[in-house]
C-alpha cells in the first residue's frame, strides 16, 4: 500500500472509531438513572418546574432525535450548552483539557528521557544485576496505584521535608516558576508509573534489536558503539516508543482522575467525573469525545510516523 | 526447569490468608473514642485511626473486599475479551474489522473514566464494581487473544485440521487453545494485578464500598486529609498494603512468564 | 602478504557443559579458499563467529586464532574494530535479516566506505561501481530501497558489496547457497571468485553442500559434532573421501533416478548430546565400521601428505542401504487430474492455464523459481486456493474446487505434506493424539480400531513406537517430518501432495525421507506430486516434471 493510501485508510478507520465512540457515549449517558431537571434543581423542587426545565433543555426528547440534533451541531462546531453551568460547553472543555495537557507534557518530559536511558542500559547488561534491578523496580513502579505514590510523595516532599507545595493550584498572579513548582508533585505519580512501564518496554525492544542479525552485522563491520547506538539501534526502537506513548495518551490525559482529586487539579478527568455525577450530558459527551479525538489522533500520528521511520511492509 | 514459588506468590498468599481470616480481626476494629489517632505503639503496632480503630486489624481485614472483586472481574474480562478476541482472530474479515473498531473505541476512553461512568449509572455496589472492571479490561484481553489466535491460525496444522473436515469449534478448543492457553493465563494474571489496582482506585474515588468497610481505597480517601496534621499512619498502611498486593500479583505473573509455563 | 590469511590452532569452544567445538585446527592460505562442510548443529557458525571474535561473552574459548598474522585474543576494542573494518568480512546466512530494516540500502553501504575514511560522494560512486560489478540491474534504485523491498538474491549481493568495500584479507561466507538453485549458486560463486582474485582475498566458505564447496575451494574441512574429522585438498577429498562421515555425506546427495539406481545411502541416528560427547571418535555411535579402539581415548590423526583424517579405520566406502526396491512401473489409472487450471493468488492469476495427470505409483515433479506459483498450484489442488478457471478430477469423478464442498472420502484421498513439520504438527499434542485424529475423523475408525492402526502406520514411516507419547518439539527434524507423513498416510490417501518436504532438513536426513517417499510410491502405489526447487530431488524421485514459469 502506498503511503498516501495508507494515511487515508487510517484516517477513515479513526473517524469510524470516533463515530462509534460518540454512539457509545451518547447511549451510555441516556442510561444514567435519574432526571436531569431534578439533578439540577434538587430534591425539593416542584415537579412542574422540573418538567419545564427538562423541556427547556430538550432532555425529554427521544434518544434518536437528540442524537441526530447533537451530531448535526457537532459537525458545525457547536458542542452545545452545559446543563449545569448554562454556558457553552466548548470553553469549559478547552480549559480543562489545557490543564491536563500541561500535566501530561510535564510527565512526558520527566519520564521519557530517563526511561530511554534505563531501557538501553538494562538491555546492554541483560541478565546482570543492573538489569534485574531495573526490570523488577520498573515493574513495581508501574503497577503501584497513583494514590499510593501520590500519598507517599506528599508525605515525604510536601509534609516531612516541606520542599514542594501539595496543592496544584498556584496562588493567583504567580509566575511560571511557581506554577511549575506546584505541578511537580502532581506529575510525580504519573511520571513514576510511565517511567517504569516505558523502561521495561524499551528494554525488551532494545534487547530484541541487540540480538538481531543486523545489529551483529553492524558490530562485525567494525562500527564504533556510538554509531551503532544512534544509527542502528535507535531507529528500530523509536517506532515502538512512539506507538507506546500514543497508546498511553488516554491514560495521561484522562486517567489521572485520582491525582486530579488528590491535588485538587481540575483537569479533563475531573470534568468528566463531575459532569457524569451532575447528569450534564452536553458537557459529558463533549469532554469524552474531545478526549477520544485526541487519543485517536495521537495513535494515527504515531502510526504514520512509524511507517515513515520504518517503512516495512504493513 | 521446575516451577518454584517466588516472593510474589508469597505476598499474594499472605493477603489471601488475611482475606479469609478477616472476621477474626473484628474485635480490634471496634470504635474506641478514648484513643483516637494514637501513633504506632506496642499496643497498636500501626496506630489507631480517627475513630480509635486499630489500623493493623483494619488493614488486614481490608484484603477481603479486594479478593471478592478483583478475581471475579478478571474472570469476566477473560470470558468477554477471550471470546471477542477469538472470533476476531479466527474469523477475520468483517467480524475482525467490527470487533477491532469496538476495541479501539473502548480503549480511547481512559479506563478509570469508563469505570466511573458506568458506576454512576449502576450505583456503587460490589457486583457493579466487578462488572465494570471486567468490561473495562475485556478489550485489552481481546487484543492479546486476537493476536495469539491469528498467529496460530496461519500455521499449517490448522490447515491440516481444516482439511480433515474438523469444525471451527473443535479446531479452536482442541487444536489452538492448548497452544495459546499459557500466554492467555499470564495475561490474565497481569490483568488481575491491574484489577486490584483499579478496584482500589475506584474505592478511593468513592465508587466502591461505603463506610465502615475496611476497603483500602475507601480508608485512604477517608484518612489522607489527616496527613497534613501529622497523622500519617491511617492512610499510609493501607496504601502500602495495596502496593504490596499489586506488586505481588505482578511478580508472580512475571516469574510465571519467565519460566515459560504454568 | 606473508603467512596464511587465517590460522586456527587447537580451537575449543564450550558453553557451560556443552562442548560445541573441540580441538579444531584449520588454516586458509593468503588468497586461498577453504570450505568448511557439516550439517546443522556441527559447530560451523560457532567457528565462523569465533574467527570474528563475535561469540557471546559466556562462551569459554581455548586455542589460538590469527587473521592476517594478527592474534585475535590479545586485541583491545579499538584494534579489534580496526581489524573488522579492514581485514575480515562476513556475509550472514540470511542476508535480508543482516540488513537494518529501518535504513535505506544506500546508507548502509555508505557506512562501510566511511569506515575506510572515504567521503559520502566517493562512497556512493564506489557503491554503484561495486553493485554493477555484482550484476545488479539498477544499482541506483537499489540504493534507494529499504531491505524489505529487495529480494534475497539482491540482499546477498549487497552483503557481498559491503564485504568487498574494503580489501579484506579474509572473507567468511556462511551458507551462501541455501535456497538457491544450482544456476544461481554457480553464478554467485563465480562473482565472488572474480572479486577475490582482484583483491587477493582469502575465503572461508561454510556450507552443508559438499559439491558446491568442491567447486570453489582448494581445500575442504569436514566438521562433525564439533570436531574436524577430515581436512585436505578439495580434489583429493572429493575423489576419495577417507573418513566414513565424509563418504556418507558425499553419497547421500540425491543423484540420478531412484528407479534406476535404487535408494540413497543414509546415516542412521543423530548428533550426540554436546553435554556428553562420546569418548574417542564422536562419530562412533553412527559408524558401521567402529571398533573398540574407536571408542577409547584420543584418536591418532592418520595423515597422508597434507590430507588429515581423524579415524582409526579410514578409507571405507559408506554402504548402500539394505534391500533394493521391487522395481514397479507406474500403473495406468489416473488418480488426480487437472484441466486448464489457472492458479489465482490474492486476486491475480499467477500460473497456468496448465493441465496435469497423476497416476497411481507415479511421481510428478513441479519445479520453478521461488514466487512462480508452484506452492499455490499445490494449494489449488487441495482446495485451499480456489482456481480462477479449470476443472479437477479425482479418480474419474469431478472434484469441487473448494475444500469445504468436498466429501469426507475426497478429503481423505488427497493429503498434503508441508515443508516445515514444526508448523504442520500441533506442538501442544503428543504424536499419538496427532495420528489418532485423522484415523478417527477421515478413516472413520472406532477408538479401538484407530489405536490398533497406529502401529502399522508407524512401521510404514519407520518410526519407533516409543515416540508416540512424545511432543513434536522433543523429536529431531527427520522424525518430525516422518510424523507429518504418517499423519497424511493415516486417512488412507491415494495422492500425496508434497511441498518442498525436505528443504528444511539436512542432507543425510533428506536422503532417508526421499527413500521413504520412493517406498510409499513403489510399494504402496501412492501417487505423489512433489514441489521442489532442487533439481537433484526432482530427478531422483520424479517420473515426469512440469516447470512453472515466473510471474508475468
Amino acid at each position: 500500500m502506498s503511503g498516501l493510501r495508507f494515511a487515508a485508510w487510517r484516517v477513515v478507520l479513526g473517524l469510524i472509531t470516533l463515530w462509534l465512540l460518540s454512539v457509545i457515549v451518547f447511549a451510555a449517558a441516556r442510561v444514567l438513572p435519574g432526571d436531569v431537571g431534578r439533578a439540577i434543581l434538587g430534591p425539593l423542587a416542584d415537579a412542574r418546574a422540573v418538567a419545564a426545565l427538562d423541556h427547556a433543555l430538550g432532555a425529554d426528547r427521544g434518544a434518536l432525535a437528540s442524537y441526530i440534533e447533537w451530531s448535526r451541531g457537532l459537525l458545525q462546531g457547536d458542542f452545545g450548552v452545559s446543563y449545569a453551568y448554562r454556558t457553552p460547553v466548548a470553553p469549559l472543555v478547552a480549559v480543562a483539557l489545557g490543564r491536563s495537557l500541561r500535566l501530561a507534557c510535564l510527565i512526558l518530559a520527566v519520564a521519557v528521557p530517563p526511561a530511554l536511558a534505563a531501557g538501553l542500559t538494562a538491555a546492554h547488561f541483560a541478565g546482570g544485576r543492573i538489569d534485574r534491578l531495573l526490570t523488577l523496580g520498573g515493574l513495581a513502579l508501574t503497577v503501584v496505584p497513583e494514590f499510593v505514590t501520590a500519598i507517599l510523595a506528599m508525605l515525604v516532599f510536601g509534609i516531612a521535608l516541606r520542599w514542594l507545595p501539595i496543592s496544584a493550584e498556584p496562588p493567583p498572579g504567580a509566575g511560571a516558576g511557581t506554577w511549575l513548582r506546584h505541578l511537580i508533585l502532581p506529575a510525580l505519580p504519573g511520571a513514576v508509573a510511565l517511567f517504569g512501564y516505558l523502561a521495561r518496554t524499551l528494554r525488551e525492544a532494545s534487547l530484541a534489536a541487540l540480538q538481531s542479525d543486523y545489529l551483529r552485522a553492524a558490530i562485525l563491520k567494525g562500527l564504533a558503539w556510538p554509531a551503532i547506538l544512534v544509527r542502528h539501534l535507535l531507529p528500530n526502537v523509536l517506532p515502538l516508543l512512539l506507538t507506546v506513548l500514543a497508546a498511553q495518551l488516554s491514560y495521561l490525559l484522562g486517567g489521572l482522575v485520582v491525582v486530579e482529586t488528590l491535588f485538587r487539579y481540575p483537569g479533563i478527568g475531573l470534568l468528566i467525573l463531575s459532569a457524569g455525577r451532575a447528569h450534564d450530558f452536553p458537557l459529558l459527551q463533549a469532554s469524552v469525545l474531545v478526549l477520544g479525538a485526541f487519543v485517536v489522533a495521537a495513535s494515527l500520528a504515531a502510526d504514520l510516523a512509524v511507517r515513515w521511520l520504518t517503512p516495512r511492509a504493513a | 526447569m521446575r516451577w518454584r514459588p517466588g516472593p510474589g506468590l508469597g505476598l499474594v498468599l499472605f493477603w489471601l490468608a488475611a482475606a479469609l481470616l478477616a472476621p477474626a480481626f473484628l474485635p480490634w476494629t471496634r470504635l474506641d473514642l478514648h484513643r483516637v489517632l494514637a501513633p504506632p505503639s506496642l499496643a497498636h503496632w500501626c496506630g489507631t485511626d480517627q475513630l480509635g480503630r486499630d489500623v493493623l486489624a483494619r488493614t488486614l481485614a481490608g484484603a477481603r473486599p479486594i479478593f471478592e472483586t478483583a478475581p471475579a472481574a478478571t474472570l469476566i474480562a477473560l470470558l468477554l475479551g477471550g471470546s471477542a478476541g477469538t472470533i476476531a482472530g479466527y474469523r477475520g474479515g468483517m467480524a475482525d474489522a467490527a470487533i477491532g473498531r469496538l476495541i479501539d473505541a473502548l480503549l480511547a476512553l481512559p479506563l478509570i473514566v469508563l469505570a466511573l461512568f458506568a458506576l454512576t449509572a449502576l450505583g456503587p455496589s460490589q457486583p457493579a464494581l466487578v462488572a465494570v472492571i471486567g468490561l473495562a479490561f475485556a478489550p485489552l484481553i481481546a487484543r492479546t487473544v486476537r493476536a495469539a489466535v491469528l498467529a496460530e491460525r496461519r500455521l499449517d496444522y490448522v490447515t491440516l485440521a481444516q482439511l480433515r473436515g474438523e469444525g471451527s469449534l473443535y479446531i479452536l478448543a482442541r487444536e489452538i487453545l492448548p497452544n495459546i492457553a499459557p500466554a492467555i493465563l499470564v495475561e490474565a494474571t497481569v490483568r488481575l494485578g491491574y484489577a486490584v489496582f483499579t478496584a482500589a482506585s475506584l474505592g478511593f474515588l468513592g465508587f466502591g464500598l461505603s463506610p465502615p468497610s475496611p476497603d483500602w481505597g475507601l480508608t485512604i480517601s477517608e484518612t489522607y486529609g489527616l496527613m497534613a496534621g501529622g497523622a500519617w499512619w491511617p492512610a499510609t498502611f493501607p496504601a502500602l498494603a495495596t502496593a504490596s498486593l499489586v506488586i505481588g500479583v505482578h511478580l508472580a505473573a512475571e516469574r510465571w512468564r519467565a519460566q515459560g509455563r504454568p | 602478504m606473508s603467512g596464511p590469511a587465517l590460522e586456527i590452532a587447537g580451537l575449543s569452544v564450550r558453553f557451560g557443559r556443552r562442548s560445541i567445538l573441540h580441538d579444531v585446527s584449520l588454516s586458509v592460505a593468503a588468497g586461498g579458499a577453504t570450505g568448511l562442510v557439516g550439517e546443522s548443529g556441527c559447530g560451523k557458525t560457532t567457528l565462523a563467529l569465533a574467527v570474528l571474535r563475535g561469540l557471546p561473552p559466556q562462551a569459554e574459548i581455548a586455542g589460538r586464532i590469527s587473521v592476517a598474522g594478527q592474534r585475535l585474543d590479545p586485541l583491545d576494542r579499538a584494534a579489534l574494530r580496526r581489524l573488522r573494518a579492514r581485514q575480515i568480512a562476513f556475509v550472514f546466512q540470511d542476508p535480508v535479516r543482516a540488513l537494518n530494516p529501518a535504513l535505506r540500502i544506500g546508507r548502509q553501504l555508505a557506512e562501510s566506505f566511511r569506515l575506510l575514511g572515504q567521503t559520502a560522494q566517493e562512497g556512493r560512486r564506489e557503491s554503484l561501481a561495486l553493485l554493477a560489478r555484482l550484476r545488479i540491474a539498477e544499482p541506483e534504485r537499489l540504493l534507494r530501497a529499504y531491505p524489505h523491498e529487495i529480494s534475497g538474491g539482491q540482499a546477498q549481493r549487497v552483503g557481498l558489496a559491503m564485504a568487498f568495500a574494503k580489501r579484506p584479507a579474509l572473507l567468511v561466507l556462511d551458507e551462501p547457497t541455501t535456497g538457491l538453485d544450482p544456476d544461481a549458486t554457480a553464478s554467485m560463486l563465480d562473482l565472488v571468485a572474480g572479486l577475490r582474485s582482484e583483491r587477493g582475498t582469502a575465503l572461508l566458505l561454510i556450507s552443508h553442500d559438499l559439491a558446491a564447496v568442491g567447486r570453489s575451494c582448494d581445500r575442504i574441512g569436514v566438521l562433525y559434532a564439533g570436531t574436524l574429522v577430515e581436512e585436505g585438498p578439495a580434489s583429493a577429498l572429493l575423489a576419495r573421501p577417507r573418513h566414513p562421515y565424509t563418504s556418507a555425506l558425499a553419497r547421500c546427495a540425491p543423484r540420478g533416478s531412484a528407479r534406476r539406481r535404487g535408494p540413497l545411502p543414509t546415516i542412521e541416528g543423530g548428533l550426540p548430546d554436546p553435554a556428553e560427547p562420546p569418548p574417542g571418535c564422536r562419530f562412533t555411535p553412527r559408524c558401521p565400521f567402529a571398533k573398540r579402539d574407536c571408542r577409547a581415548g584420543a584418536l591418532p590423526a592418520a595423515t597422508r601428505l597434507d590430507h588429515v583424517v581423524l579415524c582409526n579405520h579410514p578409507d571405507q566406502a559408506w554402504p548402500d542401504p539394505p534391500g533394493g526396491l521391487p522395481a514397479s512401473a507406474p500403473r495406468e489409472d489416473v488418480v488426480l487430474s487437472a484441466e486448464k487450471l489457472s492458479v489465482r493468488r490474492q486476486g491475480r492469476v499467477i500460473a497456468g492455464p496448465l493441465s496435469l495427470r497423476l497416476r497411481a505409483g507415479e511421481t510428478l515433479g513441479v519445479s520453478g523459481r521461488s514466487g512462480s506459483g508452484k506452492s499455490s498450484l499445490l494449494r489449488s489442488l487441495l482446495g485451499l486456493l480456489p482456481p480462477a478457471a479449470g476443472t479437477l478430477n479425482l479418480a474419474g469423478s469431478p472434484l469441487a474446487p473448494d475444500w469445504r464442498q468436498r466429501r469426507r472420502a475426497e478429503l481423505a484421498a488427497i493429503q498434503p505434506v508441508f515443508q516445515n513439520p514444526d508448523e504442520a504438527l500441533n506442538r501442544a499434542l503428543t504424536v499419538r493424539a496427532i495420528l489418532l485424529r485423522p484415523l478417527r475423523r477421515l478413516a472413520g475408525l472406532s477408538r479401538a480400531e484407530a489405536a490398533r492402526r497406529l502401529r502399522p502406520i508407524l512401521d510404514q514411516v519407520r518410526l519407533d513406537p516409543a515416540l508416540l507419547d512424545r511432543h513434536p518439539r522433543s523429536l529431531s527434524g527427520g522424525q518430525r517430518q516422518r510424523v507429518a507423513i504418517a499423519h497424511a498416510l493415516a486417512s488412507g490417501p491415494r495422492v500425496l501432495l508434497c511441498d518442498e518436504p525436505t528443504t528444511a532438513l539436512d542432507l543425510s536426513v533428506q536422503a532417508a525421507i526421499l527413500n521413504l517417499l520412493v517406498e510409499l510410491r513403489d510399494r504402496d502405489g501412492l501417487a505423489i506430486l512433489l514441489v521442489s526447487h532442487d533439481s537433484g530431488v526432482i530427478g531422483f524421485l520424479c517420473d515426469h516434471e512440469i516447470h512453472i514459469g515466473g510471474t508475468q
